[in-house]
């Protein structure tokens, strides 16, 4: 059981990320990933993105050890940049390995969920006419309550 | 030995500094603090919302923690990474 989080500033190849967690391990019949990446329109410009380190890096580690032991996952990768991202540029990478296909995407989809309301990670972004923090988006809390609460359940 | 405030995002701007260090004030707690900082200076009322978590010494605590000398208190706004 591998766990691998990192945050940096660099770009990413998310495929790269993908193919290398893809036939690494044999008990694993599926591979699941997110990616996240800086989406266009308003006006936007670049997006900022700023963390609280030692913290963020403990936070992601946390998320992705749950991840594991709930889903009896293989491996599960968390990549997260930080700095100014241009549109279009990816943001987040998330990867789960996982003896059958429903782990593989339960867990990811968990492990972005979680992220984004218990990593401490802000956004701002830069348009034309300025630059303002983002707000979180009330789903977001939502869905990160639902999996906390046990309502998504593992069915892995 | 003191406290030491750190300050992220929105909130960093609205105060207009990332870190201050004050005096320990014996028996204070997480919420304590915060209402003394607001007395000292109402740019910082928005520590007061509900919102805001308060992350002491690395990790996320709620704001009836009791405050140690030598702690690191952050004021973070809402996460809004992924």
């Amino acid at each position: 059981m591998a766990v691998s989080v990192k945050v940096q500033t660099e770009r990413f190849d998310a495929g790269a990320l993908l193919d290398a967690l893809t036939g690494r391990d044999s008990s694993c019949g599926a591979v699941a990933s997110f990616t996240g990446q800086v989406r266009g329109g308003d006006d936007l410009v670049a997006l900022e993105l700023e963390h609280y380190p030692g913290v963020t890096e403990q936070a992601l580690g946390r998320i992705a050890d749950e991840a594991v032991r709930r889903w009896s996952l293989g491996e599960a990768v968390i990549i997260h940049r930080v700095g100014r991202m241009a549109v279009g540029e990816p943001i987040v990478f998330v990867g789960a390995s996982a003896p059958h296909r429903r782990a593989a995407l339960e867990a990811t989809s968990f492990m972005i969920d979680i992220l984004k309301t218990q990593a401490p990670f802000w956004k701002r972004e830069h348009t034309s006419s300025g630059s303002h923090w983002v707000e979180p988006r009330p789903g977001d809390d939502e869905a990160a309550s639902a999996w906390l609460a046990g309502e998504k359940e593992s069915t892995a | 030995m003191a406290l030491t405030i750190r300050y992220f995002a929105a909130l960093r701007d609205r105060m207009g500094t990332a870190e201050s260090v004050v005096d320990h004030m014996p028996g204070i707690n997480g919420g304590g603090l915060a209402e003394w900082l607001i007395a000292r200076d109402p740019a910082a009322e928005a520590l007061a919302h509900p919102s805001v978590r308060l992350i002491i010494n690395d990790e996320i605590a709620p704001r009836s923690q009791a405050l140690q000398d030598g702690d690191t208190i952050a004021f973070c706004p809402p996460f809004s990474g992924g």
